[in-house]
């Protein structure tokens, strides 16, 4: 490893805790937990909002970065990102339907977005796969086509739905497909996502130096010794899996799983081993900072008691900092 | 490492690629395989790897029938190099090289050290040593043709099948290139190349196996190559010999 990498990681560790207790230490709508800390609600506060949705943002943040990349690698296409496959447009399709056809909310006392929009990620996956099999036995380019198609598909029934809607419900279903962490209460939903996360960060970890080979070349990994076939399989269901755990929860927030391997593959190389880790811990240092702004950027412009969408700002600070990238990197060294 | 095809035929999109091709290569034999542009050869050494399907007849590593063996049995046995590389440049050199141990190394585990002399021997090999930690995408072509000759060294493999390994080096990269290749022969090892320039099967020796429209032509020792009559009726053009006076053979176009 060059010498000024291995800094990189502590680096990531202090930066991640850092944004870690600046979200905590902040709070909301330019009040902070900490200024009534001694009231008798504040306890619950902390522990049922406060500190669940920071975990949130850094599971959020860590997995899309991770899925990112392992998309990257698998279309070997610095363009590619969590949603390419139309996982998010699956996810926002269901909650969708679940907002503008039943009204959103409980259904016998059960929440149905989330549900939903897990069953429309996790079934805008199958049907990707599928289709993609049924052509030439399920190439990267069949694969990628297949995605993009059920995008649009689903974006076009999306529009429609909001098309035929009442109004009341068009803003909550806005509002969702914009992503937020604004609805984590407990840690109920952290856990459900983690329990789809974890064993694709395993199958991640395990495929690091297949993800590194299907980079330098299909037909370079299968020289090799990869099974190309079962390992392009492999890593298009568990990065996935996780982008649906996730997104299912807070919807599709934007730009992270692009941007985030980008920066790390400056700083750490293009190995998986180093990239994956190095893109979760930069991801949950991101998210987290970008939902800090997000809950206090109105109260700070104009003291309003309203929050951002999150997605609205990893978008268009990620954006920028892609231009920036763009603008700024060495010609004589590929961006990615 | 012995490879044997028997009646093998490939069809690409509808084309049939090769015709019941029969090749038998022994063990530590050095065959040069030759031919036209489309006539099959890069078909050839990728059906003999399993990396295209056969629509009939089967290929044998040592006996094993390649469809028995799995990715990365077959990665234990045979290095690859293709003609092509549309990877991502941005590993280093080191990282290319180590991947070469990819069969042989548990999926969670670091390189060991018999993993890491094999790299150090592959970098040796290919004189990389002062490029490690450069990426790949910095380098000429002729230092990255050296880079993905030491990844498939470090695969320390009984066979190793080149496609077009010298294409488009200047001679001094090209010269290096032979000598690697002709160490790594001269242990005794399995080598088989792909190649357009008719002057590298004489500096590889061994044989020449021709192929013209999907099928074997021509198979014979290296120094048959060098009749008119047989590289006129292989390439339909015209050919001028030339003999040395240290008994090398070369041969030019005669234009």
């Amino acid at each position: 490893m060059l010498p000024g990498r291995t800094l990189v990681y502590p680096l990531l560790v202090v930066a991640c805790l850092a944004a870690a207790a600046a979200s905590l230490g902040v709070g909301s709508c330019g009040e902070s937990i900490l200024i009534r800390w001694g009231d008798p609600g504040s306890l619950q506060t902390f522990t049922r909002l406060t500190l669940p949705r920071l975990v949130m943002g850094m599971v959020v943040g860590a997995t899309l970065s991770v899925a990112g990349t392992m998309f990257q690698a698998l279309f070997r296409n610095p363009l590619a990102c969590p949603y390419t496959l139309g996982v998010s447009s699956g996810a926002s399709l269901g909650a969708c339907v679940a907002i503008l056809v039943f009204g959103g909310g409980l259904w016998h006392g059960w929440p149905v977005v989330g549900p939903a929009a897990l069953v429309g990620a996790l079934a805008c996956m199958v049907t990707v796969y599928t289709i993609a099999r049924l052509r030439s036995g399920c190439t990267t380019g069949t694969l990628l086509l297949a995605g993009i198609s059920i995008g649009f598909v689903c974006s076009a029934v999306i529009v429609l739905l909001l098309f035929l809607a009442r109004t009341h419900n068009l803003r909550q279903a806005l509002m969702w497909m914009m992503g937020s962490l604004d609805d984590v209460v407990g840690f109920d939903g952290v856990l459900e996502s983690l329990i789809m996360v974890v064993p694709a960060a395993g199958v991640a970890a395990w495929l690091h130096r297949d993800l590194d080979l299907l980079m330098m070349g299909e037909t370079v990994a299968a020289g090799r010794g990869v099974n190309v076939v079962a390992a392009r399989r492999l890593i298009y269901f568990a990065a996935s899996l996780m982008t649906a755990g996730v997104v299912a929860r807070c919807g599709p927030i934007g730009f992270v799983g692009l941007i985030v391997p980008h920066a790390m593959r400056v700083l750490v190389g293009a190995a998986h081993h180093r990239l994956m880790p190095a893109c979760a811990l930069a991801g949950a240092t991101f998210l987290p900072l970008c939902d800090l702004l997000a809950r206090n950027a109105m109260w700070w412009l104009r003291q309003e008691s309203r929050e951002l969408p999150v997605g609205v700002l990893t978008s268009l600070i990620g954006g920028s900092f892609f231009l920036y990238l763009l603008l700024t990197r060495r010609g004589d060294r590929p961006m990615l | 490492m012995g490879i044997e095809a028997r009646g093998l035929t490939v069809v690409r999109i509808g084309r049939t690629v090769l015709r019941d091709v029969d090749l038998k290569i022994d063990d530590g034999e050095r065959v040069c395989i030759i031919g036209p542009n489309g006539a099959g050869k890069s078909t050839l050494m990728a059906a003999l790897l399993g990396l295209l399907p056969a629509e009939r007849g089967e290929v044998r590593l040592d006996g094993a029938p390649l469809d028995r063996l799995g990715r990365r049995e077959v990665g234990r046995r045979v290095a690859y190099m293709p003609q092509v590389h549309e990877g991502h440049l941005g590993f280093t050199v080191r990282e290319v090289v180590q991947s070469g141990r990819y069969a042989h190394v548990h999926p969670l585990a670091g390189l060991d050290r018999a993993d890491r002399e094999a790299v150090d021997r592959a970098v040796e090999a290919c004189r990389l040593g002062n490029l490690l930690d450069r990426p790949v995408g910095t380098l000429s072509g002729g230092e990255r043709q050296k880079v993905w000759l030491a990844a498939a060294l470090a695969q320390d493999t009984p066979a190793m099948f080149l496609d077009e390994p010298t294409a488009a080096l200047d001679p001094r990269h090209q010269a290096d290139l032979i000598g690697i290749m002709r160490r790594y022969a001269a242990a005794g090892r399995t080598l088989v190349v792909v190649c357009h320039d008719l002057n590298l099967p004489p500096a590889i020796g061994g044989r020449v196996v021709a192929l013209r429209d999907g099928a074997v032509v021509f198979d014979a020792a290296v120094e048959q190559l060098f009749d008119p009559a047989v590289l006129g009726a292989l390439y339909e053009t015209t050919f001028v010999l030339h003999h040395g006076p240290d008994g090398r053979r070369s041969v030019h176009l005669d234009v």
